[in-house]
């Protein structure tokens, strides 16, 4: 019985990550547009909102290229480690006071352990593609996300010290809105740091389409394809909802239905900010990647926790 | 919930995306089309053949990048456990800061060392 609402909400939080990734892509499509002086898509629908709807389709219907010499099985179902644990991940975030799909003791550490299994899925199909430019991609991927995975773990650890709490409802009972002044250099750090975990400009250096093509996904085409990119697409709502809420208050500022709007809204703010910073800065180089990770947003981590660690000594 | 029942909503949560997938897998399989040719299903590469097979020995310094996350994602998780007890108590919160100060010195000292560097 547990069994089955765990499916029932797993097949919700897909088709909330799916939706997502497609009104995500429109939204990109016509805000990249905007900041380029085009006017993006417009032909199908009011302003081109079926423009994705017409895309989603097309997409089954394209071949599905598996290459020769491939690790076949491989090849094939990684994609699936990739999305899922970015869409169970939606389960712990507290959209309603007290409320969670899944209202678990160690919520916070699911939320920060689960996308992270998405690196494995990018590394097997980068592995398994036999392709160069899909191979470093990878591991460029696995490098990137597994160095920016511990500021971001830490930034997300002020908010807990201050909370008291790893339940995620609980934290959000304990919120006050002071901690957004506080938690501020957190919620910088927690933001950047997520950019680089999903692969997003400027830090989308594994799939530097100028140097590697598409990066792991290179070989991949029809929906295998597009499992990546509603992965890539799942992780940026999936982290702005998470940072929305724990650290901007999310549904806390006002009662009610009004409530899940502020929250909503916020992350729809953090995900355009997202997109912003995409068609905006130019692209790091390797070295300054990882050197920006450790030495930048790490230390800023650990400063933001001794901060929050002492205030909450007094709470 | 009892930690089976969530164990079991976890499992039907992993569930739920994983046939969704396999679904539309299903769908692409029934509905593309399938023509595959020699040069079609060989490996992306820009209009060459691939030169060498890219399975080999990968650089060494990824794998200081894997150990440098083992290192600091395991302190961060127990200072997970142990950060969110320290509420209102100064005993605890100075223990987790002795805690938390090897972290920091582990940071500088290999920071130090040249290890965060990535050699160009």
């Amino acid at each position: 019985m547990t069994f089955l609402w765990g499916l029932l909400w797993g097949l919700a939080a897909v088709m909330f990550i799916a939706g997502g990734a497609v009104i995500g892509v429109w939204w990109e499509r016509k805000v990249s547009a905007r900041i380029q002086m085009r006017l993006g898509p417009q032909q199908i629908g009011p302003a081109g909102v079926l423009q994705m709807v017409a895309d989603v389709p097309k997409l089954l219907f394209k071949e599905d290229i598996v290459p020769d010499n491939a690790d076949k099985p491989i090849f094939r179902y990684a994609p699936m480690a990739v999305f899922a644990p970015i869409a169970m991940s939606v389960a712990v975030i507290p959209f309603w006071a007290g409320w969670a799909p899944l209202d678990s003791t160690v919520g916070m550490v699911f939320y920060l352990a689960f996308p992270s299994i998405g690196v494995l899925g990018i590394l097997l199909s980068a592995w398994a593609s036999h392709n160069t430019l899909a191979t470093i991609g990878g591991m460029r991927a696995a490098a990137q996300m597994v160095s920016y995975e511990v500021p971001r773990s830490l930034a997300v650890l002020s908010v807990i010290i201050l909370a008291g709490s790893l339940q995620p409802t609980e934290v959000m009972e304990a919120w006050q809105w002071w901690w957004v002044p506080l938690t501020f250099v957190g919620f910088l750090v927690y933001f950047i740091a997520s950019i680089a975990e999903m692969n997003r400009g400027p830090f989308d250096l594994p799939e530097a389409e100028s140097e590697l093509v598409a990066g792991y996904f290179s070989d991949y085409s029809g929906f295998r394809w597009a499992i990546f990119m509603m992965g890539e697409y799942g992780a940026l709502i999936s982290a702005s909802l998470f940072g929305a809420a724990v650290f901007l208050g999310g549904y806390r500022w006002l009662p009610g239905v009004a409530g899940l709007a502020v929250f909503l809204v916020l992350a729809m703010v953090l995900i355009t900010a997202v997109m912003w910073i995409k068609w905006t800065f130019p692209r790091l180089r390797q070295d300054q990647l990882m050197t920006f990770c450790w030495t930048v947003l790490t230390p800023l981590a650990i400063v933001q926790v001794v901060v929050a660690g002492v205030v909450a000594l007094w709470l | 919930m009892a930690s089976t029942e969530s164990l079991l909503f976890v499992i039907g949560l992993a569930a739920g995306p994983i046939v969704f997938l396999l679904v539309m897998l299903g769908a692409n399989a029934i509905l593309a089309p399938k023509r595959p040719n020699a040069l079609k299903s060989s490996a992306y590469e820009c209009g060459i053949e691939q030169a060498s097979s890219p399975w080999r020995p990968v650089n060494i310094r990824f794998s200081t990048v894997a150990i440098l996350f083992v290192i600091f994602d395991a302190e961060t998780v127990l200072l997970f456990a142990v950060g969110s007890q320290i509420r209102g108590s100064v005993t605890d919160g100075i223990a987790v800061a002795i805690f938390g100060a090897f972290l920091t010195l582990g940071l500088f000292y290999e920071w130090k060392k040249g290890g965060l560097k990535w050699p160009v």
